[in-house]
This record gives C-alpha cells, sequence and structure tokens, in this order.
C-alpha cells in the first residue's frame, strides 16, 4: 500500500499463497514416503527432514482420506508397546504417485519456460497481442 | 501426569464428537497413538511431560478444524454453489414479503378498530419481524435440502446457455415510460380536479351537495394541495424527459412529502373531512377515528411507494449506465 508495496507482501497474503502451492505436495510427499511402510508420526519427522512442510493435523486426516480413496492400505501394528496405525503406498497409489511426479514436472517446465521467454502482453496500439 | 492424561483425552473427545460415527474409534485410537509419539518426541528434546503434552496439543491447533478435515462431506450449511442465489433470493423476498406483511398487519388492526396509532405501528413491527424469522428460516432450510439433495451430481454441467439475462429496463436511459409519465400526469389532474369540485359534487344520498373537505381548509391547505397535484403533474412530464436523476429524485420526494404530509396531519388532526359530511354519513366517533387513521396510513403508504419508485430508478438507472461504460 506504501511507496514500497512491492516489496512489502502481508504475511498473511504470502501465506495463503504458499499453503495453495503445498497444498498438493503434501499427498505427494506422503505417497512416496509410504513406499516404505510407517505411522503418522514418523512419517512427519520423515517429511520434515525432507524439508517439506505440513501441519500435524492436516497429514493425519489426509492419511485416512488417502487410505478411504484405496492410495494407501493400512494395518494396526501391536507388536510393540504401543499400537500404531500402520500405512504404506498400494499399486494405485503408485499410479497416482506416477501421474502427480508429470504434473508437478510440467508445472515446473511451464514456470521455467515462462519466465525465460517474457512477453509484452499488454495489447498493442493495433489491439494485437505482442 | 494423570491429570495430563485427561487433557489427552479430552483432546481427542473434543475431535472424535465432530466424526463420522463408524470410524470414531479408529480416528480415537490412531490420534492416541499419534499423540503419544509427539510427546515422546518433545520429552526427547529434554521437556518434562506435562509441558510436553502441553506443547504437542497446542500444535495440534483446534479440534474442531482438525475433526472438520476428517470430514469427507460437506462442513458448510449451503455450499459455495448456492451461496449466492441464496442471498439473492432471501433478500428479495424479504424486501417485498415483509413491507406487505406489515401494511396487512396495519390494516386488519385498523379494521378490528384499533385506533392507536403507535398500537398498530408496533404490532405491524412485531408482525413483520415475524415474518422475517419465518422467511429466513424456510428459505435456508429449502435451499439446504437442495444443496445436499443435488451434492451427489456435483459438478453441475454449465453452459453458456446458463447465463443470466441482463436485467431488462424499458429505454436505454431508463426513466418512466411514456406510459408512465402520461398517466401519473393524468392520475395528478383529475386528483387536482377531485379537490377542486368535492363541494359541488352529490356524493352521498341527500338534497344539496355536501363537501367532502372541511371548507375552512380553502383558508390555505386545499389551495395547496391542489397545487401540489399541478406540481406533481409537471414532475411526471419532466421525469419522463431528464429520466431518474438526482435532482428528480430528491424532487420527487419532497413533492410527495408535501402532498401527503398535510393531509395525514389534518386527517389526525380530525380538521379534514367536514362536519356535514360526517353527520350526513353518521359516522360515530370510532369510525371516524379509524377513517382518519387509515387516511393518515394511506398517506404514508403513498409516500414511501414514491420514494421506493423514485430511489429504485434513480439505482437501475445508474447501474444501466455503468453497463453501458464497460461495453
Amino acid at each position: 500500500m506504501d511507496s514500497e508495496g512491492e516489496v512489502n507482501v502481508s504475511e498473511d497474503v504470502v501465506r495463503t499463497h504458499r499453503q495453495e502451492i503445498r497444498r498438493g505436495t503434501a499427498v505427494l510427499a506422503s505417497l512416496i514416503a509410504l513406499r516404505t511402510p510407517g505411522y503418522g508420526y514418523a512419517l512427519l519427522r520423515v517429511l520434515a527432514e525432507h524439508g517439506i512442510e505440513v501441519d500435524a493435523n492436516t497429514l493425519y486426516p489426509l492419511l485416512r482420506r488417502l487410505e478411504d480413496q484405496g492410495l494407501l492400505t493400512s494395518e494396526w501394528n501391536t507388536e510393540e508397546a504401543r499400537p500404531r496405525k500402520v500405512y504404506q503406498t498400494s499399486n494405485q497409489g503408485e499410479t497416482v504417485i506416477n501421474v502427480l511426479l508429470s504434473d508437478l514436472n510440467d508445472v515446473t517446465n511451464s514456470i521455467a519456460s515462462l519466465q525465460s521467454a517474457p512477453r509484452d502482453l499488454a495489447p498493442k496500439a493495433d489491439g494485437t497481442l505482442s | 501426569m494423570s491429570k495430563n492424561e485427561q487433557l489427552i483425552e479430552r483432546y481427542v473427545h473434543a475431535v472424535v464428537r465432530d466424526t463420522p460415527e463408524q470410524d470414531r474409534v479408529d480416528i480415537a485410537n490412531e490420534l492416541r497413538s499419534t499423540i503419544a509419539d509427539m510427546v515422546e518426541g518433545h520429552m526427547a528434546s529434554g521437556m518434562d511431560a506435562e509441558e510436553a503434552e502441553r506443547r504437542t496439543l497446542t500444535g495440534l491447533g483446534s479440534p474442531a478444524a482438525m475433526a472438520a478435515k476428517y470430514h469427507p462431506g460437506a462442513t458448510t450449511l449451503i455450499s459455495p454453489r448456492y451461496y449466492f442465489v441464496w442471498k439473492r433470493v432471501l433478500l428479495t423476498i424479504l424486501m417485498w414479503v415483509v413491507p406487505i406483511v406489515m401494511v396487512l398487519a396495519s390494516i386488519g388492526n385498523v379494521i378490528d378498530g384499533d385506533t392507536d396509532v403507535v398500537e398498530i405501528l408496533v404490532a405491524a413491527l412485531g408482525a413483520g419481524m415475524t415474518a422475517a424469522v419465518y422467511i429466513c428460516f424456510w428459505t435456508t432450510v429449502a435451499f439446504v435440502l437442495v444443496d445436499r439433495a443435488t451434492a451427489a451430481e456435483g459438478k453441475d454441467e454449465w453452459s453458456v446457455d446458463l447465463l443470466p439475462t441482463l436485467p431488462v429496463l424499458p429505454n436505454l436511459a431508463p426513466g418512466p415510460s411514456r406510459g408512465d409519465a402520461i398517466s401519473g400526469a393524468v392520475f395528478s389532474l383529475v386528483l387536482a380536479a377531485l379537490l377542486l369540485l368535492q363541494d359541488r359534487f352529490i356524493w352521498i344520498k341527500s338534497s344539496e351537495p355536501i363537501p367532502l373537505f372541511d371548507r375552512d381548509l380553502w383558508s390555505f391547505w386545499l389551495p395547496w394541495l391542489l397545487v401540489m397535484c399541478l406540481v406533481s403533474a409537471v414532475l411526471e412530464l419532466w421525469k419522463y424527459r431528464t429520466s431518474w436523476t438526482g435532482p428528480t429524485v430528491i424532487l420527487t420526494v419532497i413533492v410527495s412529502l408535501a402532498f401527503s404530509v398535510p393531509v395525514a396531519y389534518l386527517a389526525a388532526t380530525n380538521q379534514l373531512l367536514s362536519p356535514e359530511f360526517i353527520e350526513q354519513v353518521g359516522l360515530t366517533s370510532t369510525g371516524l377515528e379509524i377513517t382518519n387513521t387509515s387516511i393518515v396510513i394511506g398517506a404514508g403508504i403513498v409516500v414511501l411507494i414514491e420514494a421506493g419508485e423514485a430511489l429504485l430508478g434513480y439505482f437501475r438507472r445508474n447501474i444501466k449506465s455503468r453497463f453501458i461504460q464497460t461495453t
């Protein structure tokens, strides 16, 4: 809003846009990480170690939904002192990983190509685009 | 520790009570083990048990928000698909029905012989509020049902054919149409003629004409009302030329008030109807009060309608000109 408006973007605005862009990646990251079976908290830590920011209160419901959709399978591991629900990526989950990976790749490429070839999107005086 | 365990159980309970029933046990068990894992994680970094548990639960955030994420289905009363339609429909119904109910309630009370203006107004407000509550409730219920019923079909097939038509307005610079202007002007002139000739007609069974309005009013108020009728007739034609500009709107409201307020005042103070007329018709004092109150209310309604029409015309015109600018 002030003269340096371009530099100062409100934190809220930045946060919502980052959430938007990361929302889809949480699914992909979880599916990939759970190729090796794992339980909720362990997954949370693995993702954090690899720089994927997901809130715990988002991740746990997400795992359930992926299970309902058949992308994850689960079973209760009762061998240890504390019973834990262990998830693993299913074959369908594997298919989805491939689709999402290629999409992510496409998006990255598209953004890169947009950046490398900047255009003038304003119409010319005669009304045509450049 | 036991105090804190209770804290965890309370958290789990708060989440689970808002999740689908068949999943509750499973979600609760998983949540318990996960929370225990997280607490252990915190304790491994040197926190004491109590703080670790508090930290964990705080980090998980509001149970209600978490429960909402477990829900596959709708977490809104009316989904975005219908929200704006709902809002528009509700406002339109409220705008039309509530005033009508209030007027009908007033008329009903007057017919029933209620003559206290304050009482009538209070009753009208009560009826209006009751109507508003009913309308809000049932309209919303209807929309929620439709929304839920069509949720499965979900992804509405939208096509350009579904675009709403632009508001249809009589002409390009929408003001009163020519027909409106002429009939409005004629009405004002007829009213003037009635005011002028009311004491020469035989309104009721009698051998000679009986004036409808008090003769004393000829000293000022009847000429004033006559002039207002003529001004109003001219204004009707003027409106047709200029359409609803700001000054026209203001002038319309002023002229409307200049006619109706005196009429209401005279009726309220029982100076309007001539004693001869009252005697000839055989109005009792209660009947007279009812008649006067009805005239006051009628004058008020006329002002509301005329002012409403003027403002509506003004807004339509401005909205329309915005359309024209952008296309």
